[in-house]
C-alpha cells in the first residue's frame, strides 16, 4: 500500500514535471532568445526532440517501476 | 560553586570512566563477566568461589558505581553554575544520561539480555558518555575568547580549513573508537549492524588524518609564534594522535590482549582529536597562511601536480563517493575489499582519464574563464597533445583493471562514460546546445553503474533509478554554478542555459528539476529496494533541497545560488550514504 503511494506521488511528480520541460523547450525554439554573439545558436528543433526524448525515457523508467511493484 | 571545583568534579568523572572502560574491557578479555552473575554485585560466587577472576568484575562494577557517581555529581556541578549556559549544560547531561544508560546495558547484559543490547551497547554507551564528558571539560575549562586581532584571507582560510580538518578527525576518532568498542564486545558483529564501519578499516583511516593533521599542525602552528602555552604544546605534541593511532591499529592484528590496548589507545587519542579541535576553535592562535609558507617547489613536482589536476581530483571524489556507496547497496550483498579497490582504482582512472581529454579538447574554452584559466592546458604548462595522450592512456588502464579484476559489464559502463564525457559532452553537446547540461548530466551519472555492476555483474531495475536520481540532479547544481558564473560562459561562447535564456528561465528550470529529482530518489521505496531509514533520509534532504531550489526561483540572489550550489553537493553523497545505511542496518 505504502509502495503503490509512493510510486503514484513520485510518479505524477515526475512525469507531470515533463510538461513544463518540453512547454520551455518549446518556448526557446519559438522564441529567438537574445545570446552574445560569439555564443553559437543551437537548434531548436534538435532541444525539443533531446526534451521529449528524456521525457519518454524517464516514463519508460516509471513504466519499468510499475511493474516492479511489490 | 567555584570554577576550580567543578573542573576537579568533572576530571574525577572523567577519569573514572576512562578507568570504567579500561576495567570494562579486561573483563572481556579475561572472560570474567561469567564469573559473576548476578547484579550489582555478586556476593553468592564471591562466598562460594576461589576464582580470582571475580575480583576483575567486582573491581569493574566498583568503578562503574564511583564513576555514576562523579558523572551525575559533575552533571549537577554544571547545571548548578549560572555563569555555565548552552553547550557544555547540554554535553553534561548527555554524559549522565549515557552513563546511567550503559550501566543499565551492563545489568541486562548479566541477565542474559542478547548481545546486541547488552554486548556492543555496554562499550558504546561508555564510551559516547567519555565523549560528552570530554566536550563539556573542555569547554569549561578553554572558554571562547574573542579575537585581539582581526584575521583576513588566506589567514582566515588556513584558520578555518585547520578546524574543519580537526572537527572532522575527532568525528573519524570517536567512530572508529565504538568500532574498536563493538569489536572487543563481539567479535562477530565485526561488520557491527548499528555500526557500518570496520574497526580496522576506521582505524586506518584515523591513523592516516591524523598523520596529516599533525603534518599540517606542525607546519601551520609554528610554536615560536603562539601567545599562549597551550597554543605552542598543540602542534608540539600533535604526533602523539598518529602514535595513538598507530598503536591502536596494531592492538587490532593482536588478539585478545590486543583489543585491550587497541580500546586504551583510541578512546584516548578520541579524547585527543577533541581536545584539538576545541582548543583550536577557542584559543587565540597565530597561522601561518598557505602564503606564508609557501616554497618554490621542485618541477618534477611541479609536473606531477599539474597532471593530477589533469584528473580533476576534486570533481571525480563525488563520482567515486556514488560509485562505492552503490557497491555496498546491491543484492549480492558486502563486496570484498579487493573487489572495492580495484573498482575505486578503475573508476578513478576512467572518471580522470575523461577529465584530462576534455582538459585537451576544451583548453580554447578554459582559457577564457576565469574559473579554468589556470588550469595546466590553457596556461601553456602542458600541451593538449601531451594531456590527451595522458588521458587517454589512463582510459585505456582503467579498461584493463576493471575487465580484469571488476567484471566485463564494469569495463564496458567505464568505457560508455569515458566516450560519453570526452567525446559526446566536451567534443559536441557543450559547445551546440542548452541542453549540454541534461543530457550531458549522463556521463556524471555512469558510475553508480559501474560500481553496481562490478559487483553483481548485471544491471537491474535500482541501478537505473541510481542513474536517474543523478541525471535530474545535475542540472540544478550546474546551472547554480553557470547563473554565477554566466559572464565566463558567454565569454568562452559556451551555450548554457543562463546565457541563452535568461536567469528566470533558468531558475524555474531548476526548480522543475529539483522536484522531478527528489521524486526519483523516493523510487528505490516504491519498489522495494529500500526501507523506511532511507524514506526517511531521502525526504528530509529532498526537502531542504527543494528548499533551496524555491530560494533560488524566488529570490535569485548570489546567497541562494551559491547555497544550493554547496549543498547539492552534500546532498548527493549523503543520500548515497542513506543508502548505504538503510541496507546495513535493514539488510
Amino acid at each position: 500500500m505504502m509502495a503503490w503511494f509512493i510510486f503514484w506521488v513520485t510518479a505524477f511528480v515526475a512525469i507531470g514535471g515533463q510538461i513544463p520541460l518540453i512547454i520551455a523547450a518549446w518556448r526557446l525554439y519559438r522564441q529567438p532568445h537574445l545570446a552574445p554573439a560569439n555564443v553559437p545558436r543551437s537548434d531548436g528543433r534538435a532541444d525539443l526532440g533531446w526534451t521529449i526524448l528524456t521525457a519518454l525515457a524517464t516514463l519508460a523508467l516509471f513504466v519499468a517501476a510499475y511493474l516492479a511493484l511489490p | 560553586m567555584a570554577a576550580r571545583t567543578v573542573v576537579r568534579v568533572l576530571l574525577i568523572g572523567w577519569l573514572l570512566t576512562l578507568a570504567t572502560i579500561i576495567s570494562g574491557g579486561l573483563v572481556s578479555v579475561s572472560g570474567s563477566s561469567t564469573t559473576c552473575l548476578s547484579w550489582p554485585l555478586c556476593l553468592e560466587e564471591l562466598r562460594n568461589g576461589q576464582n580470582p577472576l571475580i575480583w576483575i568484575s567486582l573491581t569493574h562494577r566498583a568503578l562503574v558505581a564511583l564513576a555514576l557517581l562523579a558523572v551525575v555529581a559533575g552533571m549537577v556541578a554544571v547545571w548548578r553554575r549560572p555563569e555555565t549556559t548552552g553547550l557544555p549544560r547540554i554535553f553534561a547531561f548527555a554524559a549522565g544520561f549515557l552513563f546511567i544508560l550503559q550501566a543499565l546495558a551492563g545489568a541486562l547484559l548479566v541477565w542474559g539480555i542478547p548481545a546486541m543490547v547488552a554486548d556492543v551497547w555496554h562499550l558504546s554507551g561508555a564510551l559516547l558518555a567519555f565523549g560528552a564528558q570530554t566536550l563539556t571539560l573542555l569547554l569549561i575549562t578553554l572558554p571562547a575568547q574573542s579575537p585581539s586581532e582581526r584575521v583576513t584571507g588566506r589567514v582566515a582560510q588556513t584558520q578555518r580549513r585547520l578546524r574543519r580538518m580537526a572537527w572532522w578527525l575527532a568525528a573519524s576518532a570517536g567512530v572508529a573508537a565504538l568500532a574498536i568498542g563493538a569489536r572487543s564486545a563481539a567479535p562477530t558483529l565485526e561488520m557491527a549492524t548499528a555500526l557500518p564501519a570496520n574497526s580496522v578499516g576506521a582505524m586506518s583511516f584515523v591513523a592516516l588524518l591524523s598523520v596529516w593533521m599533525a603534518f599540517e599542525l606542525r607546519r601551520r602552528l609554528q610554536p615560536v609564534a603562539q601567545p599562549v602555552a597551550l597554543a605552542i604544546a598543540v602542534p608540539r605534541y600533535s604526533l602523539l594522535l598518529p602514535g595513538l593511532a598507530l598503536l591502536a591499529l596494531v592492538g587490532l592484528f593482536i588478539t585478545p590482549t590486543g583489543h585491550l590496548l587497541s580500546l586504551i589507545a583510541g578512546t584516548i587519542l578520541w579524547a585527543g582529536t577533541l581536545a584539538i579541535a576545541v582548543a583550536l576553535q577557542r584559543i587565540p592562535f597565530h597561522v601561518v597562511s598557505t602564503q606564508g609558507v609557501a616554497r618554490p617547489a621542485p618541477a618534477w613536482r611541479s609536473v606531477i601536480a599539474d597532471y593530477i589536476s589533469l584528473t580533476k581530483p576534486k570533481v571525480i571524489s563525488l563520482l567515486l563517493v556514488t560509485t562505492l556507496t552503490t557497491m555496498f547497496i546491491t543484492e549480492a550483498g558486502i563486496p570484498s575489499w579487493w573487489l572495492v579497490l580495484w573498482t575505486m582504482i578503475g573508476g578513478y582512472l576512467a572518471a580522470g582519464g575523461a577529465g584530462a581529454i576534455n582538459c585537451a579538447f576544451d583548453s580554447d574554452i578554459d582559457v577564457n574563464m576565469g574559473r579554468t584559466s589556470r588550469r595546466p592546458v590553457p596556461s601553456g604548462r602542458i600541451s593538449p597533445r601531451a594531456a590527451f595522450i595522458f588521458g587517454a592512456v589512463l582510459s585505456i588502464l582503467s579498461i584493463i583493471v576493471l575487465w580484469v579484476f571488476t567484471t566485463p559489464l564494469a569495463a564496458f559502463f567505464a568505457f560508455l562514460g569515458i566516450v560519453y564525457y570526452a567525446y559526446f559532452y566536451t567534443g559536441w553537446l557543450k559547445r551546440t546546445t542548452w541542453q549540454n547540461i541534461i543530457i550531458g548530466g549522463g556521463a556524471g551519472a555512469i558510475p553508480p553503474l559501474v560500481g553496481w555492476t562490478a559487483v553483481t555483474g548485471s544491471v537491474s531495475l535500482m541501478a537505473v533509478v541510481l542513474f536517474a536520481i543523478i541525471f535530474y540532479w545535475t542540472p540544478p547544481h550546474f546551472w547554480a554554478l553557470a547563473l554565477v558564473k554566466q559572464k565566463d560562459y558567454a565569454r568562452a561562447g559556451v551555450p548554457m542555459l543562463p546565457v541563452v535564456a535568461g536567469e528566470a528561465e533558468t531558475r524555474w528550470q531548476i526548480l522543475v528539476y529539483s522536484a522531478i529529482m527528489m521524486a526519483v530518489s523516493l523510487l528505490p521505496v516504491a519498489i522495494g529496494a529500500m526501507s523506511w531509514i532511507y524514506l526517511l533520509g531521502a525526504v528530509l534532504l529532498g526537502l531542504r533541497f527543494m528548499r533551496d531550489a524555491w530560494a533560488v526561483w524566488r529570490v535569485g540572489d548570489q546567497a541562494a545560488i551559491w547555497g544550493l550550489y554547496k549543498y547539492s553537493l552534500l546532498y548527493l553523497a549523503l543520500l548515497f550514504a542513506v543508502m548505504v545505511a538503510d541496507r546495513l542496518i535493514i539488510g
